[in-house]
């Protein structure tokens, strides 16, 4: 069974890849399935309390995410001013003012998400799902359209966030015997090893990359239409029948 | 009396026709002014196919300062400003010599003491960073992009002369009249932002309100007049010489009484007032009453929904 959420990106979207840097911050398309999930943790916690984030981290970890993307994407470059802790040692104010390169998508089309609950879980997450405004970037605002709907098979128009993808050199997950060649973009995961103190932002324990968060390449159904300095502009294509 | 909602969240979403206004700028080269530009996909009316093109925006960290300062006019002198927020330095808290010399060793009561000693940091959020800890405060505001709407949105740049010769900054425009062109752009905006009403004085790691219930209500007050003033007079770059003239302001102001975040579209949809009727049906479908979506088609209807909620409501307070 998969509970599919449709959700219509209401500003600009920004989230800066894991391989980016703060002064240099290329955006992915979409939100990754480690920001999918701490976004339903963090509407656990808000809505019930830590202790009910706690008892959510588990059956949140285990669930199978796909995405169906919007029907285009047009990501604008450019520069913004922002501030940085200053490493001067007798400076006037704590922050420094520079610049730093940014990237905004405008995601056209609503994106919906699918997500394979326990049957006895369907109801937690649909109410978790109402809860959730953005994933991981605040201010990218995202608005759920509609009450998520039970279905029995996956509609092929999804993408799975943990089928087929690429670790370095190593093809892993579910094969497909067809796929869109489209982009390959890196995106974080909950790993098998991550608990709910290390995801906690507060506690002292930290995330290693590779097992507690591991970087997937996956293949999003999008092809270059147009693009300058200033923009590209991708479209999907089609899902194979 | 009346009693008073508890508001949980607000959004708003709306056009706004802005005139003549240069708030946001890229940067300078030469003599000329770059004004900030984004680009957009759009359905032509006519052939119903995807256009794109490039538009004038206003990034949303220029709302959120422009609602920041009306938030600290306001608080001067009512509400508690730390040292960096008196004089609105944009690393608010982290300019407070004293408060930044005693940061107590738990991140929760760093927030705990935030929170109490300055409303500014508590509304607009913060990074509390120093040497290797940083301690986040997530913002109480939030603002999307303010996006020109194809085929209603126009940037022209503008010829003008320095006549005050004699304050060249350089030999050669002491010499003579220095020329340079600024850019003025036109059009309907659309605007969205979103405010989490319930994490005013909150702490979000102890998950508790350190300040007392009428001071998060002295701050809420504060924060709804700030947001009314906001759009009232969107400050910004140029303002001495190019103040925008804003001659239209239609949208939806939405509000939550219950635990949910209040729904919010993109107005580059011209749909975008019978979406979210729909969305807050379907909302209201899961949880009975929760959402409430205020209508406006004037800056006056604006200004009426915002005094009404002012004087109605409260902040929303989390218990478990």
């Amino acid at each position: 069974m998969w509970l599919i959420a449709e959700y219509q990106s209401v500003t600009l979207f920004s989230f800066r890849s894991g391989l980016a840097t703060t002064s240099a911050a290329k955006t992915l398309f979409l939100p990754t399935p480690f920001a999918i999930r701490t976004a339903l943790l963090d509407a656990a916690i808000r809505t019930n309390g830590r202790a009910a984030g706690q008892a959510a981290f588990e059956w949140i970890k285990g669930l199978s995410i796909a995405i169906c993307p919007p029907e285009r994407v047009v990501v604008t470059n450019l520069f913004a001013k922002i501030l940085k802790p200053t490493r001067k040692e007798e400076a006037e104010s704590a922050m420094d003012r520079t610049i730093a390169f940014r990237e905004y998508a405008q995601l056209v089309g609503s994106m919906a998400l699918a997500f394979s609950p326990a049957e006895e879980r369907a109801d937690e997450l649909r109410h978790l799902l109402s809860q959730v405004n953005y994933f991981g970037k605040r201010g990218s605002l995202f608005q759920l359209l509609k009450s998520p709907i039970e279905v029995e098979e996956l509609p092929k128009a999804f993408v799975c966030m943990d089928g087929t993808y690429l670790q370095g050199i190593q093809v892993n997950g579910e094969e497909k015997r067809h796929f869109v060649l489209g982009l390959i973009q890196m995106m974080d995961d909950w790993g098998k090893t991550l608990t709910f103190s290390k995801v906690n932002i507060y506690t002292d324990e930290k995330i290693v990359l590779g097992k507690d968060r591991v970087r997937k390449g996956i293949l999003l159904p999008y092809r270059l239409v147009r693009s300058s300095k200033g923009f590209s502009h991708y479209e999907q294509l089609p899902m194979p029948g | 009396m009346s009693q008073q909602q508890n508001i949980y969240s607000l959004s708003i979403c709306g056009r706004a026709i802005l005139d003549m206004h240069s708030l946001n700028n890229e940067g300078g080269e030469g003599n000329q002014i770059a004004t900030r530009m984004v680009n957009v996909v759009y359905r032509d009316r006519a052939s119903g196919e995807y256009r794109l093109t490039t538009v004038n925006a206003i990034s949303g960290d220029m709302f959120k300062h422009i609602q920041a300062e009306h938030l600290y006019l306001l608080a001067k002198g009512k509400l508690p400003l730390c040292k960096g927020c008196h004089k609105f330095s944009a690393s608010r808290i982290l300019d407070d010599q004293d408060f930044m010399a005693k940061l107590p060793p738990q991140d929760s009561a760093v927030i705990d003491a935030l929170l109490k000693h300055c409303a500014l940091d508590d509304l607009e959020g913060n990074l509390i960073a120093k040497g290797a800890r940083s301690v986040p405060r997530k913002s109480v505001a939030e603002f999307g992009w303010v996006v020109g709407l194809p085929d209603y949105t126009t940037t022209e740049s503008y010829f003008h002369v320095r006549y005050a010769a004699e304050r060249g900054e350089r030999a050669e425009e002491a010499q003579q009249q220095a020329i340079f062109h600024r850019p003025a752009s036109s059009g309907v905006y659309a605007i969205v932002a979103n405010f989490e009403m319930v994490r005013i004085g909150f702490n979000d790691i102890s998950q508790q309100y350190p300040i007392a219930d009428n001071e998060r209500e002295r701050r809420y007050l504060a924060f709804l007049e700030s947001i009314l003033y906001t759009f009232v007079e969107p400050n910004g770059a140029m303002r001495g010489t190019q103040s925008p003239h804003l001659v239209g302001f239609e949208g939806v102001v939405t509000v939550t009484n219950q635990v949910m975040p209040a729904p919010a579209l993109s107005p580059l949809d011209e749909n975008y007032r019978q979406e979210v009727d729909k969305v807050a049906e379907a909302l209201n479908d899961l949880k009975p009453g929760a959402v409430t979506v205020h209508r406006f088609d004037s800056m006056g209807d604006f200004a009426k929904v915002m005094k009404g909620l002012i004087k109605s409501t409260r902040p929303f307070k989390l218990a478990w």
